[in-house]
């Protein structure tokens, strides 16, 4: 099997370790995955932000892309995966001035979405040679990977079950909560900190409510928000995991403490703990 | 003299659907001359109002204005209930339609069953009870609410053991009538009549599947038919009020109103008509059942458009204390180590989110036409509206688009009891005017037994209710019938548990009869709604019915 | 409190929240003219509030996101325009998602951000705005947008500089840049797409300049 794949401007950057463990990840799992040639950026939020044109071409330079290769597009940044159904869909809907020629019947899978599918479950399940010790998690969807369902086809918008599954098939325990998928700000910071600030602080409260160990995202912004944002002294914080990450954890056999080393809050202690990483 | 004119026109009348609307249309067809078939999915006619424990704008007992009815749809000689049934094929024209009625097994003897419970008792297979919502279960074998009618219990076929998997058979075995009949087979029966009325009633569009507001996530999120099943005397927790989680009094108690109604973007943008009201008044009986308890209502607008609605509303604000708040609300948050849920709204003074927590959030949801009416509407080809609704015209408000069915009650659109009874009665005219030639043909009449001449002495009988635990829960029963029994004159003195009920009616005609008694007294409930029942049975055992008094002993003492 | 007044001369009759004017004379043809730029059917929502709850940052805005649905159908552009709500929108699009009446109200949000953008009028929320436009010219400059190149120069932004220096956060940022980069999140170089030219052809149409 192959699929195309768009890593997304912030996989090169704040998310490589991200985007290794996902390397490690698809390589185990067979499947091959084809960078998609001279990608550019998707726009994010600025783009649609300034100029919904701009905001369907940047996105459409990519899927034409793809289509060249006739691979459907695997992507593990929620935003860049809902950047181009957005412009498929807008696509499909009429046409817009741009230079580029998509073939809007690619399929454009969010990653969590692809490997929770029932067949690519049974086969992580069989991968597993470390379960993950019933590490207590509780899963962090964030916004642009649900919402809208118009866009992103998750019509359980409110309580998706993708990273819950994929957690439960290497083995971690999965704690159900209700913020899901609240906002975490997003970009917002940068320019109004104390609104990231609260919006994120809250939702480390409410996980560390549900008695959690740990986070698990897969938007690289949520995990930066998460990872990074300044708590109240003497606040606890959990560590904040890409799902990837605890996928390789449980598929490969030799476990590397220099895999964690991108996080800001250090994930070692508890994975010691768990035995899950040598000391 | 029968009636011979038009061989052709059948006066027989097929109504579909046993709840209130199908109930009073069958009622009134039977009272006028015509002869009814009453079909029943479930195992007992009742429906909806049979759930309920008080209705608006009296805060009537449902049960007790709903039982009189079930009990004279029981012993009516003109009206046949078929049970466990469902139309499955209508051919003919109006005055004249062949139909096909297909009659799933109940396993147990109609004829032999005394409703005794022993079945019930020793069943070792237990299900969640959709009667109550799933909070609380039943056997495989079951009676489906205390006063079902007809007053017979049945097998659940798929959780029944001997019936899936040919294990235990403990039912047969203890059953003192050997009324249990594994056996038993479907049945079809071909039926000829001149008249169909469709009344299949409405369902809660919530369903575990769409989850709204954490339903059947978080377990103290409930529809408005669990709540309703909740306060009710013969529900889940005996009347009272618990949260399912942890069995404790819930203080707070929220409302969401319009949920899964007005709607556009869940293709459901009608109004529901009744939830504004059933919340207000179960939160009215939630602040009775508890003072120190918080109510409060969610809602967008409160549409109170009946007689005394209005004033119900404002009694709830200003004498029950009810706090309306109007904001829509997004989503319901767990509270996880108290299973409590947040509502949070934005609160325009304070110019930030505020959270509120609730021991319990109640979600009055909208209705949908029953489950089975979509596949029975296709199957007869009447046509209906985009939302699965029976489609009628302004001018013809209880014709469907099929000449000869009509149509009632929440088939037609979302209604509530006074309108569905209204209804069923333009339903059961319309009915009987397409059959009129054909009145009192098919029916046979009523015999009254000739009153007995009176004995010199009065023989007094005295039966005192338990009304379930509504009188005896507060009035020592046993005490109050040997005081009886002192009294001058008391030839005999009895209690029942519900004496309303059908099975204990024709047990007071024998008593009656037997004990040659010539006065009754029944210390029960309401002379208002339920003297004319009990005088119907003195008549049938041929005392004069007005020498009966009822003893309003739930009103005066308990 | 977060919430920012507007900016302008108090007018006679205030708003008791925001003290905006509340006697304006609408742009009669804005509503028309939003609908069908947008395709949303503004008309149908019944003002239940749904969205303002669900909304994460209402408290930050000074339009709650029911009102910019009210404000838009009684054509109060300026107010609209001029607004801190439509920077601080986050996009979250659970207002959208949750309406009952399926009226997109991020959406709405995002096209009056549009609107303001290309008008001739200081955002409400400067840095908010500037970053947007920041990260765009990032993105024509490589192709693809580096996190540190993108900080970098968003904070020799005059303006924002002198705003960093003296309320303290610049040594805040570079304290979390040096974390960052210690830890190999940072990638030094930007990469350049081959691609480059055809994106800052596209840019240079948007703008409506010759090629």
């Amino acid at each position: 099997m192959a699929l195309s794949f768009y890593p997304g401007c912030s996989l090169e950057g704040m998310a490589n370790d991200y985007a290794r463990s996902i390397t490690a990840v698809f390589e185990d799992l067979g499947i091959d995955l084809v960078e998609i040639d001279d990608w550019s950026c998707c726009g994010s939020t600025a783009a649609h932000s300034l100029d919904e044109t701009m905001s369907v071409a940047l996105p459409a330079r990519n899927l034409a892309a793809a289509g060249e290769m006739g691979l459907d597009i695997v992507s593990p940044c929620a935003m860049c995966f809902n950047r181009l159904r957005y412009a498929q869909l807008m696509l499909k809907r009429g046409s817009f001035d741009i230079p580029w020629q998509v073939d809007t019947g690619l399929a454009v899978h969010d990653m969590t979405r692809f490997l929770a599918a029932p067949d690519m479950l049974a086969q992580i399940r069989k991968r597993v040679v470390r379960p993950l010790a019933n590490l207590k998690t509780v899963c962090y969807y964030g916004c642009q990977m649900v919402r809208p369902p118009s866009i992103t086809g998750h019509t359980d918008f409110e309580n998706p079950q993708t990273l819950d599954a994929i957690m439960g098939a290497v083995g971690a325990q999965v704690k159900d909560w209700s913020y899901k998928s609240t906002c975490c700000g997003a970009s917002i910071g940068i320019g109004r900190r104390e609104i990231r600030d609260t919006l994120t602080n809250r939702i480390l409260d409410k996980a560390a409510h549900t008695g959690a160990e740990a986070i698990v995202v897969s938007c690289p912004l949520c995990q930066a928000n998460l990872d990074t944002v300044p708590r109240r002294p003497g606040a606890g914080r959990l560590p904040v995991f890409y799902f990837t990450e605890l996928m390789r954890l449980a598929f490969r056999p030799a476990a590397e403490a220099g895999w964690f080393r991108a996080h800001l809050t250090n994930p070692l202690p508890l994975l010691n703990t768990k035995g899950l990483v040598a000391a | 003299m029968k009636n011979t004119a038009h061989p052709h026109i059948s006066g027989k009348a097929l109504v579909v659907g046993g709840g209130i609307g199908g109930i009073q249309c069958a009622l009134d067809l039977a009272d006028t001359g015509f002869y009814v078939y009453l079909l029943e999915k479930s195992a007992s006619v009742g429906g909806t109002m049979a759930r309920l424990d008080k209705t608006f704008p009296t805060n009537d007992c449902s049960t007790c204005m709903i039982s009189p009815k079930l009990v004279q749809v029981a012993r009516h000689r003109n009206i046949e209930i078929l049970t466990l049934s469902r139309l499955a094929a209508l051919n003919g024209e109006p005055g004249n339609f062949r139909v096909q009625i297909e009659k799933q097994p109940r396993y147990v003897d109609q004829e032999k069953c005394i409703a005794c419970g022993a079945c019930a008792q020793k069943c070792p297979q237990k299900v969640p009870d959709p009667f109550n919502g799933g909070l609380s279960m039943r056997k495989a074998a079951y009676l489906t609410f205390p006063q079902a009618v007809p007053l017979k219990y049945a097998i659940d076929a798929q959780n029944c053991l001997y019936l899936t998997r040919g294990k235990c058979g403990l039912c047969r075995r203890i059953c003192p009538t050997r009324a249990i009949a594994y056996d038993q087979q479907p049945e079809t029966l071909e039926l000829t009549v001149g008249a169909v009325v469709l009344c299949t009633g409405f369902e809660l569009a919530l369903t575990r599947q769409n989850g709204e507001y954490g339903y059947d996530r978080y377990r103290n999120v409930v529809s408005s038919l669990q709540y309703e099943r909740m306060l009710s005397a013969t529900g889940p927790y005996g009347g009272h009020v618990r949260r399912p989680s942890d069995g404790r009094t819930p203080h707070r108690v929220a409302w969401i109103q319009c949920v899964l109604s007005r709607d556009p973007s869940r293709n459901r943008p009608f109004c529901s008509a009744v939830c504004c009201m059933h919340a207000a008044k179960q939160a009215v009986l939630t602040r009775q059942h508890d003072p120190d308890s918080q109510a409060t209502i969610y809602f967008m607008d409160v549409r109170a458009h009946g007689k005394g609605f209005d004033d119900y509303i404002e009694r709830a604000r200003a004498h029950y204390g009810v706090h309306y708040k109007r904001s829509m609300i997004s989503q319901v948050y767990l509270e996880p180590d108290s299973e409590a849920l947040i509502i949070e709204t934005f609160d325009h003074h304070l110019n930030r989110k505020v959270e509120e927590t609730y021991d319990l959030v109640v979600l009055s949801s909208g209705f949908k036409p029953s489950e089975a009416f979509g596949d029975l509407a296709k199957r007869l080809e009447i046509d209906t509206n985009p939302y699965g609704f029976a489609l009628t015209d302004f001018q013809h408000p209880v014709h469907t688009s099929r000449p000869g069915v009509f149509v009632c009650g929440a088939t037609e659109t979302p209604k509530d009891i006074p309108e569905t009874v209204i209804q069923a009665g333009a339903a059961a005219a319309e009915a009987a005017a397409l059959v009129h030639p054909a009145r009192h043909r098919d029916v046979t009449s009523e015999t009254t037994p000739p009153e007995r001449a009176l004995d010199a002495e009065p023989r007094i009988g005295v039966f005192v209710c338990h009304c379930g635990s509504n009188i005896a829960g507060v009035v020592d029963i046993e005490k109050t019938v040997a005081y009886a029994k002192t009294l001058p004159h008391v030839a005999y003195a009895d209690h029942f548990l519900f004496s309303c009920s059908n099975d204990t009616l024709q047990k007071m005609e024998a008593l009656i009869r037997d004990k040659r008694l010539n006065r009754i007294v029944v210390a029960a409930c309401s002379p208002r709604t339920h003297e004319p029942l009990f005088q119907s049975v003195l008549q049938k055992a041929g005392v004069n019915p007005y020498l009966f008094e009822l003893a309003s002993i739930r009103d005066q003492c308990s | 409190m977060a919430n920012r007044q507007p900016s302008g001369p108090k007018p006679a009759v205030a708003d008791q929240f925001t003290g905006r004017r509340l006697i304006e004379r609408g742009h009669s043809r804005f509503l028309e003219h939003t609908q069908n730029a947008t395709g949303i059917d503004i008309g149908a929502c019944y003002q239940c509030e749904r969205c303002t709850n669900a909304c994460p940052v209402a408290r930050y805005m000074d339009i709650k996101p029911h009102q910019v649905i009210r404000y838009t159908q009684l054509g109060w552009r300026e107010a609209l325009i001029h607004s801190t709500t439509i920077w601080v929108c986050l996009s979250c699009e659970m207002c959208t998602t949750y309406c009952p009446n399926a009226v997109d109200v991020a959406g709405l949000i995002n096209h009056l951000r549009n609107t303001a953008a290309r008008l001739p009028i200081r955002p409400a929320e400067k840095e908010l705005a500037q970053f947007h436009q920041i990260f765009l010219e990032e993105l024509r400059r490589f192709g693809r947008v580096n996190e540190l190149w993108l900080m970098a120069t968003f904070n020799r932004r005059p303006d924002i500089l002198k705003k960093k220096l003296k309320d303290g956060s610049l040594k805040e940022d570079l304290s979390l840049g040096f974390n960052l980069w210690r830890r190999g999140r940072l990638k030094l170089l930007p990469h350049r797409s081959r691609g480059i030219g055809e994106i800052r052809k596209l840019y240079r149409h948007r703008h409506g300049e010759s090629d």
